[in-house]
Formats: C-alpha cells, structure tokens, sequence
C-alpha cells in the first residue's frame, strides 16, 4: 500500500473520533510545550548569566578568603558563612607588585560590608556599605552619573569620603546633587565624592542603587571594624596570561601564609572561566531537571495515546479482519496504526511546540531575557515527538495487525 | 474450465486440545474446477462456514492437503495467503462489512489498495465494478445511505474489483428481502455464466437452487455431493 493513501487513510480515522482526538492531543500538546518552554527558557536564562559574567571580562579572577575542596567544584568556605580573616590589604598589595605577578594589571579589594541607616529626607535609608578600593569601579566597569571615585590617598589616610548609589541620591537628597554633601553614618560625616548607577557583573536581581562605597580602610576600621577582606579581584595584562598569573598569586599567598601544602590553601582563586564553567553546569543540570520532569508529562501524553490506539483496535477490529480477507499483509495493519499514532503525536507536537514557543517568548518577556530557541531545542521535542508516537503506537498495532481474519470478522 | 481449480485431500479441522475437542471437519475430499457454481449447505454447526473459511484461505486446515490451481497451499505463511486472497479471491459477506463513513467508491477500491494499484486506476476499476452491479449513479454515498440490496452490491463490486478467478460468498442473502435476494443471486449467475467460480454458503434451499453443485455438510463429513440442472 503506498505510503500518501496510508496518510490519507490515518487523517479519516482520526477524523472521524474528532473529540477524542482533541483530547488526546492535548496530553501531547501540554508535554511537548511544556518541554520547549522549560528548555528554550533554560537556555535563556544561561546565556543572559554568562553575558553578564562575561561583561566582567574575562582577564579577571576573584581571590576570596578560605579554602574549597577541590579545583573548582566546592564553593569557598566564605561563601558559605564562615568567617575567614586570612585575606588582608597587605595581600592585595602583594599581588599589585608586578614583582610578585608580572602579568598583574590592577587589582581591587573589598571588605566585609555593614549596614547602617542613613537619615535621608523622608526618614531612614537603610544602606549596606561596602569598602573598596579606587580601581574596584573600573574592575566592575560602574558609571559614575556624576562626581568621581576617592582615590588611594584617601584608602592611604582612612578619609571618610564616600559613592553612593543613585537610588539612594533620589532617597536622601531627591533632585539635587549630593556630591560636596555630608551623610552620617555611624557618628561620622562623610563627605560624598560620586554618584553611581547600577553596579556591574552579577547582580541577581538586588538591587544594587542603594549600596554604598567607602574607601577600604575607613570601612574596615569604622564601620565592620575588622581587618580582613572579602574578596580582592585582579586583572592580568591579557586572557592568556590568567592561569599564569594565578600560579603566581597562588605562590605568593601560600609563601605570605606559611603553607605548605596547596590542601591547606586558605583561600580560593575563581576565574572568570571557572565561573563560566560553574555557571554552565547549574544552569544546565537546572533545565535538565525541569525538562525532564516535563518530559513526564509528555509520557502521560503518550501512555493516553495508547489508550486511545488500544480502544481504537478494539473497535475496528471487523474493519481489520475485512482488510485480512481483502488481502492486507501484517505491515500493511501495522503501518496503518503506526501512521495514526505517529500522525496524532506530530500533530500534537507541532501544536505543542508553538505554544512552548510562545510561552518561552512570554517568559524571556517578564524574566528580562532575550528569547534564545538552539538547535537542540528544535530537534529533542521533534524527536520526542516522532520516538513517542512509535512507542505508544507499537503496542497497538502490532495487535491489530497479528488478529486472525476470522476471528476479527466474527467480532461484534 | 476442465482444470482443476481446488483440490481438498483427508482435510480435517479441529479446535481446542486434548479433552475439550471439537472436531469440525472430518476427512473431506473435494475436487472444483474452474467455472463451478457451487453451494455448500448444512445446518448451523455442520462445518460450513470452517470449509469456506478454509477454502478462502481464511482458516488453516489442521490435517490433509489443499491444493490451489496444483500448488499446495498449507505451507505458506499468512502474507503469502494474503496475497493470494487478493489475487484469486473475492469475497462477499452475509452482513456486508462495509467501511462505515467511507464511500463507496472507497469502500470498492480497497481490495486494490493492498496490490499497490495507483489512487487514479483504483478509481477507475471501482467505478467499472459499481457499473456491473448497476450502482455507478451511487460513487460517492456513504454505506449507510443505502439499501440493504445495495450495500450487498456494493460489497458484491468490492469482490469483483481485483477479477478474481473464485468469488466465496458467505450467506450473501441473509440479510436481506426475497426481492433483494434475487436480485444478488442473478448478478451471481451472471458472473458465473462469464466464467467465475462461485462458492456459495448457505442454509436456505431456494438460494442453493441457483448453484449448479450441491455440496452438503452434516458434523463435519461431507454426505452429498450433486450435480444440479438449474432451469
């Protein structure tokens, strides 16, 4: 039997059952879509995060206080809670010498921060304070809406001098301009030098308008009242050069801290490539699960399918027999059935793949990120689709084609 | 038509195993040449509905030869019998089995779907077949439009389609009124009288009296086997 009047064949059946069809399709449409969505939203949201890492540029490496197990696999004992108050200024100083780190092009540091309200025009600012360095802006590539960073005099001399964000300029002052003016936080004056827009790199959503900058030591020593950093981040001459410098810095921190073994490191250097690649691996482990746990859906689609065929033989089974007798071999029954099942799911799934698409658009639209559809994307939904249609479809119409003629011509 | 068409030697069907078997053909011999318009009676039971099942290459003997035009027939697998079927075979039921929401164009070209024959020629050799049943006016209703008279023409068209050299017609008159039961066994005359073989199974007498053989069954054994002069 020629493979058009098969089609054509299927589409009468299908037809012919019109409501039980739709329903049937829906179980397809609703696992298929939901597929896409979660993997086109997935890949979305990985690519808007490594952008934004990426905006870091990729010649930058993050030192922070404590060790991690393993290479890069462990996050920092910092990140997790822990106080650790082996990284200091005079560290980061060391790493600035290009004696030490040839390849070094500038290097940032920042403190802990604190918090403090800061009494604004319409009642309290609350505000998190962070210490920095002067080159901490440029590293983390912030525009200045108006004034400018402090300089290392004034880290040198723990002047009260600070940037504030500009939500927290529209807080304190509204319209006008707070360079020249003095905010109190925490019993000092200090005098504000700039005001910055949002803050580069990673941000996940805080809002980071409200933050606070003052120079590293004043924070250290007035506000948190330590002498440890959080993180310092340092900037090599060229990409190519990252890992050398690392080794570098990694000598040079164990040489300062009397460590032997690189087991016993207290600190933990991230590239951005580190990143990226930690970024990659959750971000994808994360679409992963979701779509796996939609594919379920799309199995419960298709074991509806099944139903549907297995139903479909029963009732068909005279027309079966009759088109034995008239001379229908095993494949031209098993064809017949197959085609149905596969054309019921591809026709599900091509419904199901534009609303996935349409949802991944609507999502992107309110995530904030731009609608990204790969390759892969397009094709595992196919295959899904064309694969799920033979499994469910098998069992059925291998039924229907092994009925003995007689008996199915007897079937009432 | 001095060739023999079918050829049955010690044939036997049973069902079931060991303690629960029934037999349903005993030890048949039964020789058909081409041309033949043969009845097969017999009360229900009798096994005359297994012998035309086997005969249509419906069923498999379970003991004993079957010869088709001198080839035997009980080794071949069920797609070759398929085959077959459509080949030399045409077959014509008591409750018509017609594709219900299929037309009858449709349902007449379907034997020639199963022989690889292009849409166009399907439909061409259909509307020739519906011609010879006098239902060309009727192409494009659906099954349930029509009479029961027509319906069996239909399905008589269906049989006719791919020119067998047999046609088996299983009760062909059950269903419907003396004036339609006359009508279906004159079109089968008629093709009788240009050369089809004619097995025909049925209980009534006045439908029998058309064949010009009369086979009969009683538990499964063969008791007579006559000629008959048809007016």
């Amino acid at each position: 039997m020629d493979f058009l009047t098969n089609i054509r064949m299927s589409f009468a059946a299908l037809f012919v059952n019109k409501v039980r069809t739709l329903l049937t399709l829906l179980g397809i449409i609703i696992g298929i879509s939901s597929v896409v969505m979660i993997v086109s939203s997935g890949e979305g949201v990985q690519s808007f995060i490594l952008k934004q890492i990426q905006g870091l540029g990729t010649n930058t490496m993050t030192i922070m206080p404590g060790g991690s197990e393993g290479e890069t696999s462990g996050p920092p004992a910092a990140v997790m809670g822990v106080t650790v108050t082996t990284l200091t200024l005079a560290d980061a100083e060391a790493i600035a010498d290009t004696r030490n780190v040839p390849d070094v092009l500038d290097v940032a540091a920042s403190s802990p921060s604190g918090q403090a309200s800061i009494q604004g025009s319409e009642g309290d600012v609350f505000t998190t304070i962070f210490g920095v360095t002067p080159n901490y802006f440029d590293i983390a590539s912030t525009d200045f809406i108006t004034g400018s960073a402090f300089d290392n005099d004034d880290v040198k001399s723990m002047n009260k001098v600070v940037v504030i964000g500009s939500g927290l300029q529209d807080k304190i002052f509204g319209d006008e301009d707070a360079v020249g003016k003095k905010i109190k936080i925490l019993n000092y004056a200090y005098r504000i030098v700039g005001v910055v827009g949002d803050i580069g790199g990673v941000t996940f959503g805080v809002d980071t308008s409200k933050w606070a900058y003052v120079p590293v030591t004043t924070a250290q020593k007035l506000i948190v009242g330590v002498d440890y950093l959080m993180e310092i981040v340092v900037r090599v001459t060229s990409e190519d050069r990252i890992e050398a410098a690392k080794a570098d810095i990694q000598n040079l921190l164990r040489e300062r801290h009397k460590i032997n073994d690189s087991k016993n490191d207290d600190f933990t250097i991230r590239t951005i490539k580190d990143a990226l690649e930690i970024i990659t691996l959750i971000t994808g482990a994360l679409t992963l699960f979701l779509a796996a746990i939609a594919a379920i859906s799309l199995f419960v689609g298709g074991i509806g399918i099944m139903n549907i065929m297995l139903v479909s033989v029963t009732e068909r089974t005279r027309e079966i027999g009759l088109r034995k007798a008239l001379g229908a071999r095993y494949r031209d029954i098993l064809w017949q059935f197959l085609l149905e099942s596969i054309l019921l799911t591809c026709i599900g799934g091509s419904i199901g793949f534009l609303f996935g698409i349409i949802g991944g658009v609507v999502v992107a639209h309110f995530g904030g990120w731009a609608f990204h559809l790969s390759i892969f994307s397009v094709i595992l939904p196919l295959l899904m689709t064309i694969v799920f249609g033979v499994i469910f479809g098998l069992y059925p119409a291998i039924k229907a084609a092994k009925l003995d003629p007689i008996v199915a011509l007897r079937y009432e | 038509m001095e060739q023999t068409l079918i050829k049955l030697q010690n044939l036997s069907k049973v069902y079931g195993k060991a303690a629960a078997i029934t037999t349903a053909l005993s030890q048949i011999d039964l020789s058909i040449v081409g041309g033949e318009f043969i009845a097969i009676m017999g009360s229900s039971g009798s096994g005359k509905s297994t012998l035309m099942h086997i005969l249509g290459l419906l069923d498999r003997p379970s003991s004993g030869e079957y010869s088709l035009d001198e080839n035997l027939v009980s080794h071949l697998s069920d797609n070759q019998l398929a085959a077959l079927r459509n080949k030399k075979m045409g077959f014509v039921f008591q409750s018509f089995n017609l594709l219900a929401r299929t037309t009858v164009l449709e349902n007449v070209a379907l034997p020639l779907i199963y022989r690889g024959v292009s849409t166009a020629q399907r439909r061409q050799l259909a509307k020739a077949a519906l011609t010879k049943v006098n239902l060309a006016h009727k192409l494009l209703s659906l099954p349930n439009e029509l009479s029961g008279g027509e319906q069996q023409r239909v399905a008589i068209a269906r049989a006719l389609v791919t020119d067998p050299q047999i046609i088996f017609a299983d009760e062909p008159t059950g269903n419907l009124d003396s004036k339609n039961s006359l009508e279906v066994m004159d079109i089968f005359t008629q093709l009788n009288a240009a050369g089809k073989t004619i097995i025909l199974v049925t209980h009534e007498d006045d439908i029998a009296e058309f064949a010009n053989r009369l086979i009969k069954l009683q538990d499964g054994l063969l008791v007579s086997d006559s000629a008959q002069n048809n007016f």
